[in-house]
């Protein structure tokens, strides 16, 4: 009896076990969508303590037709809860008119109240608007004016910029503006704070540390150093290359400390590299045509201080800005550059370093990567095997060294997430990311090439180092898995935790949607829809590699949901998903033969569809 | 011309349908909007599912086939999400315009002789009927919401009159003629209110047909061959339609 007892117990236990690393997903109901009503799911806003909030868009063809609404689910069982019109619905009308050409900007979701903010203009300037809901979705507040900005003066300065941070911490919002500037001037930042109570504070100026350099002050923005993925950060200048003087000209994030972090990338141009080429090393020239500069605007005092992320013979890069209520630490990965001194872009180690209160950097610990710890690292992985093997075998006719034999990682890798561990530990989730794009040309009989170029971004494994108080690596873990996406600068990996580690999510081939081909018809299709996840031991980084079944196997096709890895939003340590279709109603083709091209809105309200909105959590919880 | 209108003003109507069901759709709101709708709690009994969506009956009018001369109707039973078996009944008030191209065109092949070419030139019709049971199965399609693969078999039987100018030497011939498809379409679903769903269908496909015709004789007017024989033809067959009709969920 004892002995069935124990032996109940253990299994007991061991299934408790396996449960304690699986993720349960909820549901709401399968809402129905169409065009000419609510139209469809657009993306996750935020949630408070008992709600979920959404943005629901209309399809349109012209932007100015734009129509949204919020919705609100209830976070125990996803049911949908309230709903309120932001724009473009008759209830808006009345604003509409008042205020002209209105669009709407951002919300931000506070425990208490929701912020919805809008832009709008006339002739002469730019308006930023407010207009605030109760968690329940009443109006709390109508649409006022909460600043005003001229329009460009003149066509070669760079236009002012509105924008608006958050922080549910803080509970306040930022309110900045990058004022109107001049080309080869500094850039100055006019801001105020909306209290809760919809006043707004005094307005201040400061000057950025960064200058306006006329249209073009992008070019040759290196897109190695300048990717990063940080949830919080309103992004400025495009790490793609493109460039638009409308754009802001740095990063902004409304901290948990309480003050603005200003990210901005230098770039120096053709003359500023010219007069530094004499006035620095040939190693550290390479650190100093490009870098980081990061800045903090303390709320309290107004005073801006500014930092450059740049160390001698070291190149650093993929940086990773923690900012926590009691400090800003700082991560990323280095490169040697008295090892590397061609380009500085082989990745030699991760470095770490707390900022002081001055927001200096100092007592950086670099970690080194070394050929155990890579050759261990890679040890399953079939393709990166040693790391890898490094480029340049074939064209310069010698076998290519391995990372590991050279103690180095993939310079593909980023840091996709950094969650903060106990004693001042930090845990860094990195990928590879390979952007690069595909160019092909026709020639037509008349001699004119037309040429097709199609961007990829093609993401591998997911490393993760967790990385101690003092700096150094404590242990890294690697899952090999890959995935190609038809567009650059995916951000795939998610991570939530427990007490116990993370579970982590990611695009991989794998993770497929069942489809019934027409050819199929007398087949059964299994609509599981496994997606795939690893679970991560924080103690020790054990790997477990997990399978969620989305859906029954019998469910039918109409009722399984299918989870995209980029389309998971983690919002307060929970996976928000949602699976949601999209159809034409045949009714348009007649539509569209009798004139339809005429009318496209017509078209566009043959749209419609059904939806499914959920969330994946740990099973203990 | 005046078809054409007729159409296009059934289309219209239709949209407008639309638009005046669209507060019975299971949506985020069932009300019209007003100006203190903000905050609208949703129901919560209400529990959608896919059954919800599938009437169990459907009729349908195939609208294309008017510019035919035909009329048909079809009657459908959904036996599952992802079957349904159908039958349709048709009947042609006048020549089957596209018949007549076809032969005259040379679309159609005979195999013996030529008289499919000499009724169908020379033949007045009377009437005919065509029956049409189908199978139909449903596929994930990324743009459609139902679309589905149908195998499909229609019989049609013509009556013509020959000789008409000379009445009491007036021969009566018939024409049968069976066509197999594979028809591809896609069906769009509205509710109207619980019960009832429009639906409409459009769709395309390919297809055989084979003809069987008393073989003719022609000196001064037609006559039957003696003995009697069939002569038969065949053709390919391309597929484009759009039909309209109710759901009914109980």
């Amino acid at each position: 009896m004892k002995k069935a007892i124990l032996i109940l117990l253990i299994f007991l236990g061991a299934n408790l076990c396996v449960n304690s690393q699986d993720l349960i997903s909820k549901w709401s109901d399968k809402i129905e969508l169409h065009n000419s009503k609510d139209g469809f799911f657009s993306s996750f806003i935020g949630e408070n303590k008992s709600y979920l909030y959404a943005y629901f868009n209309k399809d349109v063809i012209d932007k100015g037709d734009e129509s949204k609404k919020i919705v609100a689910f209830d976070k125990k069982t996803m049911k949908k809860r309230f709903v309120a019109e932001v724009i473009g619905y008759p209830s808006n009308s009345k604003e509409s008119k008042e205020f002209k050409g209105l669009t709407h900007y951002k919300t931000i979701i506070y425990e208490d109240v929701i912020y919805t903010f809008f832009l709008s203009g006339d002739k002469n300037s730019n308006f930023l608007l407010v207009k605030s809901f109760s968690p329940e979705l009443k109006v709390l507040d109508a649409m006022k004016v909460v600043t005003t900005q001229a329009k460009i003066r003149q066509r070669k300065n760079k236009p002012a910029n509105i924008f608006v941070l958050g922080n549910i911490k803080n509970a306040k919002v930022f309110i900045g503006i990058e004022k109107e500037t001049k080309p080869k001037t500094n850039i100055n930042l006019e801001y105020k704070v909306l209290n809760s109570d919809f006043s707004l504070s005094k307005s201040n100026e400061i000057t950025l540390p960064v200058k306006y350099k006329g249209v073009n002050w992008l070019e040759g923005l290196s897109n190695l150093s300048a990717r990063y993925r940080g949830p919080k950060w309103l992004k400025g200048r495009s790490s793609s290359g493109y460039s638009s003087a409308g754009e802001l000209s740095s990063s902004y994030e409304f901290g948990d400390d309480g003050n603005i972090h200003i990210r901005t990338k230098i770039q120096l141009d053709k003359e500023e590299r010219r007069d530094l080429i004499n006035k620095v090393s040939t190693e550290n020239y390479l650190n100093n045509i490009s870098y980081t500069l990061l800045s903090v605007l303390k709320l309290n005092t107004s005073e801006l201080i500014s930092t450059p992320v740049k160390i001698d013979d070291k190149k650093l890069f993929s940086l990773y800005k923690m900012v926590t209520n009691d400090q800003v630490r700082l991560y990323g990965y280095y490169s040697d550059l008295t090892k590397d001194k061609g380009s500085g872009k082989e990745v030699h180690g991760i470095f770490y370093s707390v900022l002081t209160d001055d927001h200096e950097i100092k007592d950086v610990v670099f970690s080194n990567f070394n050929k155990k710890l890579m050759k261990e690292l890679f040890e399953d992985d079939g393709d990166d095997k040693d790391g890898g093997r490094k480029a340049g075998c074939c064209l310069i006719g010698r076998k290519a060294s391995s990372h590991a034999n050279d103690e180095t990682m993939n310079s593909d890798y980023i840091i996709e997430q950094a969650i903060e561990g106990d004693n001042g530990s930090v845990y860094l989730f990195t990928t590879k990311m390979d952007n690069y794009s595909v160019t092909t040309c026709t020639t037509d009989a008349n001699g004119n090439q037309s040429c097709n170029t199609r961007y990829y971004c093609r993401k591998g494994n997911v490393t993760t180092f967790k990385i101690s108080k003092d700096g150094g690596i404590e242990w890294a873990s690697n899952y090999d898995r890959t995935i190609r996406y038809n567009s650059w600068d995916i951000y795939d990996v998610n991570v939530i935790e427990d007490d116990k580690g993370f579970y982590v999510t990611y695009g991989t081939y794998k993770n497929k949607r069942a489809k019934k081909s027409w050819y199929m018809f007398l087949k059964r299709v299994d609509y599981t829809n496994p997606m795939e996840y690893i679970f991560i031991d924080r103690n020790t980084g054990k790997v477990s590699k997990k399978v969620l079944k989305i859906n029954k196997p019998d469910t039918p096709s109409k009722m399984a949901k299918y989870i995209s890895p980029i389309e998971i939003t983690v919002i307060n340590n929970r996976f928000y998903v949602n699976s949601s279709n999209k159809f034409l109603n045949p009714l348009a083709y007649p539509v569209l033969c009798l004139g339809g091209c005429l009318l496209p809105n017509l078209m566009t309200s043959f749209s419609k569809g059904y939806g499914f909105y959920g969330v994946l959590e740990p099973a203990r919880k | 011309m005046r078809k054409l209108h007729l159409i296009f003003f059934f289309f219209a109507l239709i949209g407008f349908g639309l638009t005046a069901q669209n507060d019975d759709l299971i949506d985020f709101t069932d009300t019209t909007v007003s100006s203190d709708y903000y905050g609208k709690e949703e129901s919560d009994d209400f529990q959608d599912s896919i059954f919800n969506d599938l009437p169990f009956y459907e009729f349908h009018f195939q609208l294309v086939h008017l510019a035919r001369n035909k009329f048909n109707l079809e009657y459908r039973k959904n036996v599952s999400d992802i079957f349904s078996i159908g039958l349709g009944l048709g009947y042609n008030y006048e020549q089957d315009n596209i018949l007549h191209v076809s032969s005259e065109s040379g679309f159609i092949y005979e195999l013996e002789d030529y008289s499919l070419t000499s009724l169908l030139t020379d033949g007045v019709h009377k009437f005919g009927f065509n029956i049409n049971p189908s199978l139909r199965f449903f596929y994930d399609s990324f743009f459609f919401e139902n679309a589905f693969v149908q195998l499909d078999y229609r019989y049609n039987f013509y009556r013509y009159d020959l000789n008409q100018d000379t009445p009491e030497l007036n021969l009566k011939t018939n024409l049968y003629f069976s066509s197999a498809s594979l028809i591809f379409g896609f069906k769009g679903n509205t509710s109207i209110n619980k019960n009832i769903s429009l639906i409409n269908t459009a769709y395309y496909g390919l297809g055989g047909s084979y003809f069987e015709t008393y073989g003719l004789e022609k000196n001064t007017i037609y006559e039957l061959k003696n003995p009697i024989v069939k002569e038969n033809s065949v053709s390919f067959r391309l597929i484009i339609g759009y039909s309209i009709g109710l759901g009914i969920k109980k």
